[in-house]
């Protein structure tokens, strides 16, 4: 049966990575955007 | 497709959304000037009234010539449209003393408060007036409206064609005083340009979700004259508004972030936010297009090509993808990740505004907003494919109306963080002002409200 669930599971671990990785991309970009052109 | 109006119908459906939606967004924007009590956006705002007011003219003409060409079409009632004329002159001559209180006014060199409030005034009386004008007018054609057959409540086709107007009218609004903001460097205009395009974007939430109610309710049964490849088509389209939204939206709400913390605009982000607000209004326009010629036989020329085929197109494929488990699972999780995001970034900003760990500034917690941001837009784009898979069955469960409502007002909510002077200035160990404790309880409510309602979908 879990064999079977292999490829689902494989599936939410990639989406779930790239979503995340995409966050934390955007936050740390974010945040050394504004921390460069703080005065 | 043609998007220049060949017919006095089309031209009247098109132009007569800008004096009754547009009017909304004129009235926002002159309130703002007010508080504001900006020179530069009173001026602009009753200049936007003067515009409003000649528009009556076409909007006159083109529903008498409208009137005149349908009259043979049993499609419409002689009653309706007597009633709708009847209003809807009232409405305009209203409209248009309005935009000639307005051009007095802007004429003056000095703007009296007297001469403000007046045209505030007249505008919000003219509000009143299309408000019914234009529930008069729908009723003309929408006769599906009151269909009684459907499996889906036919409310949703009559909220959808009320709601689709205010993200396309405010669109073209909010970069008509934007691209205004930008030419005389007006910060506080710019500000509230981009906060008209932030709620814009947030608007084009309930809208999709609305569209997606009305194509069931209107093919599930089918209803004769309407064509589900025509929706199909429509809804191709408003899914790639709904992108185009998204990116203006975020990067609008990004500049309104930066802005807090530096006090000034970049222009090259500035100029970030144009570009994507004008594709974005291309898309628009096309999907506003479409949707209109759904059920508006009387508009359609022989040039045009019209879909014919149900089966094919991106909505439907999406459709078929996300009922396979190898994608609808995944999106699943990571439409949890992002309601964790949203409601652990507001419930901390929110404890902050309520009196909790007052030895933070509010600066500083204002930092972590757009982890918030990112979660809402992680949410929008896994729920809408998540929608996909049944939107039928998830649209009629009784807790899916409660939470679209609250993540709009939620969302909305929100900006009041970016945009309030006054919770800026809360320093270490100061309380927060009480209208922002009373926005940070409707903030949590509402995304409480929200996850509540997406997680009873299944089972209430």
């Amino acid at each position: 049966m879990i064999y079977g669930n292999i490829p689902v599971i494989l599936m939410v671990i990639s989406v779930v990575s790239c979503a995340l990785a995409l966050i934390f991309l955007g936050t740390y970009c974010l945040n050394k955007i504004l921390d460069r052109s703080a005065p | 497709m043609h998007l220049i109006p060949q017919s006095w119908s089309h031209l009247h459906i098109l132009v007569s959304v800008f004096p009754s939606v547009g009017l909304i967004f004129a009235l926002g924007f002159y309130a703002t000037a007010i508080i504001a009590n900006s020179e530069a956006m009173k001026r602009t705002g009753l200049v936007v009234f003067v515009i409003l007011g000649l528009l009556a003219i076409p909007t006159y003409l083109s529903g008498d010539g409208s009137a005149q060409d349908l009259a043979q079409n049993p499609k419409f009632t002689e009653d309706l449209v007597s009633d709708h004329l009847g209003w809807g002159v009232t409405a305009l001559a209203m409209l248009a003393l309005t935009g000639f209180a307005a051009l007095i006014a802007v004429f003056r060199r000095r703007l009296s408060d007297n001469a403000i409030h007046l045209v505030l005034g007249l505008a919000i009386v003219t509000l009143g007036l299309m408000v019914v004008v234009g529930e008069l007018g729908w009723e003309i054609n929408h006769t599906e409206i009151k269909l009684a057959t459907q499996k889906t409540p036919q409310v949703w086709s009559h909220v959808h064609i009320i709601l689709n107007h205010f993200p396309t009218v405010g669109f073209v609004f909010a970069l008509g005083f934007y691209i205004v903001a930008l030419g005389l460097k007006n910060d506080v205009m710019k500000r509230t340009s981009l906060v008209l395009f932030v709620i814009c974007a947030i608007l084009g939430v309930p809208t999709f979700v609305t569209g997606n109610a009305s194509m069931w309710a209107l093919t599930d049964p089918p209803v004769r004259g309407i064509s589900k490849a025509m929706i199909n088509a429509h809804r191709d389209w408003a899914l790639y508004t709904l992108f185009g939204l998204a990116f203006t939206g975020v990067t609008a709400w990004i500049q309104l972030w930066r802005f807090r913390h530096l006090g000034r605009f970049t222009n090259g982000s500035l100029v970030l936010v144009l570009a994507f607000a004008i594709v974005t209004l291309g898309v628009m326009a096309e999907t506003g297009h479409r949707g209109g010629q759904i059920n508006h036989p009387e508009i359609r020329v022989a040039t045009d090509v019209q879909p014919t085929d149900a089966t094919t197109g991106l909505s439907v494929t999406v459709e078929k993808e996300i009922n396979q488990v190898i994608w609808f699972v995944p999106w699943q999780t990571v439409h949890f990740f992002g309601f964790a995001l949203i409601f652990g970034t507001a419930f901390a900003v929110c404890l902050r505004v309520l009196g909790f760990w007052k030895s933070v500034s509010f600066a500083s917690v204002h930092r972590i907003l757009p982890l918030g941001v990112f979660g809402v837009v992680t949410n929008v784009f896994s729920g809408m494919l998540i929608l996909q898979a049944d939107s039928s069955r998830y649209l009629n469960e009784i807790t899916f109306v409660p939470k679209v409502i609250f993540i709009t007002i939620g969302a909305i909510a929100v900006l009041y963080f970016s945009v309030s002077e006054r919770l800026w200035s809360v320093k270490a160990g100061e309380d927060a002002p009480i209208s922002a404790k009373w926005v940070a309880a409707l903030v949590l409510l509402s995304w409480t409200g929200v996850v509540m309602g997406g997680r009873l979908l299944p089972y209430v």
